[in-house]
């Protein structure tokens, strides 16, 4: 029998990521690098830690090999635990037939034997897409206060862009009155931020029926949450207003590691006063800056060895910018090598690329106009090629040879 | 084979007193973000070496904070592992051990208790990244009782300093051992690396106990050259010995260089742990002039940064410029400072428009916590 745990935390992982294609072509989005340094799901595990909360469920299903290595034994986030600690959970065979994960409702529900083993009196159920640096134990706490069912965190956004969210409506207590799943005609700007906290008993119970419905998408926000307001039950807001992005499409994906150059604003990473974003380590060197090399407001990691141009740009380990090479407004992905005079602008560029010498891709960011240019993982580009703004290549495509595209 | 490690953690202390003033020359900083001992404990897990005893005698707060339970160096073993072994003082003698043979002696413990075949004896001030993989093979293969890892060095003019020497037969026998005070010509200098059987060494230990030997190159092995069969095991490979500051100094300067950075770094097979942080990657911001120069992570660099090794989370003002230097974690260059020719231990400040300079072989040394 596990220690009983206050509050556990179930991390939805499984998510594909498909507007982020071709960085997700194999790996689940959670997996998907960021920051130079970081995988996306650093962000929700590291909060956990630096919230108290020891005891999370990965949920996986999407491409899960690299994402079951990464989280290991959790041992990164402090997070191999005697009680508790990190469990990577796929969907598994049962007695009864055996299924995917259907909706995040569903994949939590296949995973009640999990939870009841640690007897927890709340769950905070989390997603693997966003990054930001917040405290759940102050959410909880709130949830405590409140006596609630069930807590759900929200940020303000502007009204224009509030139909791409979840919209509540809320009474002067932060009582929840309204859940609407990205509506047309928003009479709030409290976007869900997909993190809730249950009281687990009754979230339980919701789960059992929600399976019994067959005409259920088996869906938190879809099903779940509109059937336990629809109930009476005691559902309220947690307002957040630190920094916060999805990272679901590749231009907020670029927009999210930009911001991180902004030390000021944004995740503050690199002020050491916060609470630190931990990450698994690879043993790499060092970067080294050449005689001619150029790096201005940008973020190189370890391994690197850059002597050409580096501008506005994150770079991640181990990428070698080779002399007069140039890379502008961009991500590099780790162990990618940017040969002689190739042109690098606007684009982010997932793991182990060979960009030839002389070749371009993408255009300056002046002029691509918002097209960001993107290469899939192992792709090699031949020299000379262009690869023009808002072209989305994968290994083996013909355009990195140079056909016309 | 099983072979256990064991590394001395103080010898040669006395050779960078600045350096080791609060700290062993295992906990040395160098290279941007290491410290002696992570190559050393490095090149043993590399070569499966995961029974590893480091023997301490005084200020080893920071070897001891810096290696932990080992788990960075995949040390955290139920069989073996790391293990720090303090000094063992009698109660009311209060004295410590004074030579490489005491501090065996001291840990003939550890020895006994092991279940290793052979034992792999080093030091931590020189960089290097050995495959000691190859040594031990090639001690077994040569059936030696003990193997003696040696570089070939040939100095113009001579030099002052305390080495062994050894001198070989055409079968690569050690046939002498020289003590070197001053060495000139071409000499097979010891890198104090050694291999042998964990049995003899327990039995060299207890017989020098009895006899009251104090050094084990300079008093057990002159002695038993004849009985014991010593084979040399010439490493060719970078190598650097911080037998000064200058000589620190010059270490750090030298991973500068592409070829020595590829030697250490970049060998698949031997790559070098450290003690991980979760330091933020490296910004730099819009006006930063940074050129050959190391750096490692969670460094924010506003300035110039010139033929320079910062280690973490250095912060460079605007302004601030840094020529030649060696800059320890967490230290601070304010607006407009400038340093050249300058070691600054950790944690240390130069306050806005301070202009402070060694020169080429000698530089100028800035103590931990230092604000200038």
């Amino acid at each position: 029998m596990a220690v009983r745990k206050e509050c556990i935390a179930m991390l939805l992982a499984g998510g594909q990521g498909s507007r982020l294609y071709p960085l997700t072509k194999f790996l689940a989005k959670p997996a998907l690098y960021f920051g130079g340094k970081y995988r996306i799901i650093d962000f929700p595990l590291s909060n956990c830690i630096n919230s108290g909360i020891d005891t999370v469920g990965v949920l996986t299903q999407y491409q899960p090999l690299e994402l079951n290595d990464y989280i290991g034994n959790g041992g990164p986030w402090d997070l191999d635990r005697n009680n508790g600690g990190a469990h990577v959970l796929p969907p598994y065979q049962k007695t009864e037939g055996t299924d995917w994960y259907k909706g995040t409702a569903n994949a939590i529900y296949q995973n009640i034997p999990f939870m009841e083993k640690f007897s927890p009196k709340y769950v905070a159920i989390l997603s693997g897409d966003h990054i930001y640096r917040m405290d759940y134990n102050a959410m909880l706490k709130k949830h405590k206060e409140k006596n609630a069912d069930c807590t759900i965190a929200v940020i303000d956004v502007p009204i224009e862009e509030a139909s791409r969210f979840g919209i509540l409506t809320t009474d002067e207590n932060d009582r929840i009155i309204e859940f609407t799943e990205k509506p047309e005609h928003p009479n709030s700007t409290k976007a869900s931020m997909g993190i809730y906290i249950f009281s687990y008993d009754i979230m339980k119970r919701y789960l059992e029926e929600d399976d019994k419905d067959p005409s259920s998408d088996n869906d938190f926000g879809k099903n779940v949450i509109p059937k336990m307001l629809n109930d009476g039950c005691s559902m309220f807001t947690y307002g957040f207003s630190d920094y916060w992005k999805d990272v679901g499409t590749i231009s907020s994906f670029w927009e999210a590691n930009m911001d991180l150059l902004n030390l000021d604003g944004g995740m503050k990473i690199t002020d050491s006063s916060v609470q630190r974003i931990y990450y698994r380590h690879e043993p790499r060197q060092p970067h080294f800056i050449g005689e001619n090399a150029r790096v201005i407001n940008s973020m190189i990691a370890e391994g690197c060895e850059i002597y050409g141009t580096v501008e506005n740009s994150i770079i991640f380990g181990n990428v070698h910018v080779e002399e007069g090479a140039m890379v502008r407004d961009s991500v590099i992905m780790p162990d990618t090598r940017i040969r002689r005079n190739a042109m690098v602008n606007f684009s982010v560029l997932s793991t182990r690329i060979d960009v030839g010498e002389g070749a371009a891709v993408g255009e300056p960011l002046e002029i691509a106009k918002g097209s960001i240019t993107v290469i899939g993982e192992n792709t090699v580009i031949s020299d000379g090629v262009s690869i023009p703004a808002g072209a989305s290549i994968e290994e083996g495509s013909p355009a990195a040879k140079g056909a016309m595209i | 084979m099983r072979v256990m490690g064991l590394v001395f953690s103080n010898i040669h202390d006395q050779s960078l007193p600045e350096m080791t003033r609060w700290r062993t020359i295992a906990s040395v900083p160098i290279a941007s973000r290491y410290r002696m001992v992570d190559f050393v404990l490095s090149n043993m897990v590399n070569s499966g070496i995961m029974e590893v005893g480091i023997i301490t005698k005084t200020k080893y707060n920071s070897l001891m904070k810096h290696v932990g339970s080992g788990r960075d160096w995949d040390l955290d073993r139920k069989h073996g592992g790391v293990s720090i072994i303090s000094p063992y003082v009698e109660a009311g003698s209060g004295a410590l051990y004074t030579n490489r043979l005491e501090a065996m002696i001291n840990s003939i413990g550890s020895l006994e208790s092991s279940s290793s075949d052979l034992v792999l004896l080093t030091d931590c001030d020189i960089l290097a990244n050995i495959p000691l993989k190859d040594i031990v093979e090639r001690h077994i293969e040569s059936g030696a009782d003990v193997t003696a890892v040696f570089k070939r060095m040939t100095f113009d003019t001579p030099k002052h300093m305390g080495r062994i020497g050894f001198e070989l037969d055409g079968d690569n026998r050690v046939v002498n051992v020289t003590n070197l005070k001053e060495i000139s010509g071409t000499n097979n200098i010891s890198m104090n690396i050694w291999v042998l059987n964990r049995t003899l060494l327990i039995n060299i230990l207890r017989e020098s106990s009895t006899y009251g030997f104090r050094s084990f190159s300079k008093d057990v092995l002159p002695r038993q050259i004849k009985r014991i069969n010593v084979k040399g095991y010439e490493f060719n490979g970078y190598t650097k010995a911080l037998t000064d500051l200058n000589q620190y100094f010059e270490a750090n300067m030298d991973v500068l260089k592409p070829d020595i950075r590829r030697e250490l770094f970049g060998n698949v097979d031997y790559p070098v742990y450290t003690k991980v942080k979760d330091s933020a990657p490296t910004k730099y911001g819009d006006k930063a002039q940074v050129k050959n120069s190391l750096i490692s992570d969670g460094c924010i660099i506003e300035g110039t940064v010139e033929n320079s090794v910062l280690f973490r989370g250095v912060r460079v003002d605007e302004g601030a410029v840094i020529k030649n230097s060696v800059i320890l974690n967490d230290s601070i260059i304010e607006n407009n400072a400038s340093m050249d020719y300058i070691i600054m231990d950790k944690r240390a400040i130069a306050r806005r428009n301070r202009v402070i300079a060694g020169c080429e072989g000698h530089p100028f040394f800035i103590g931990r916590d230092e604000v200038l």
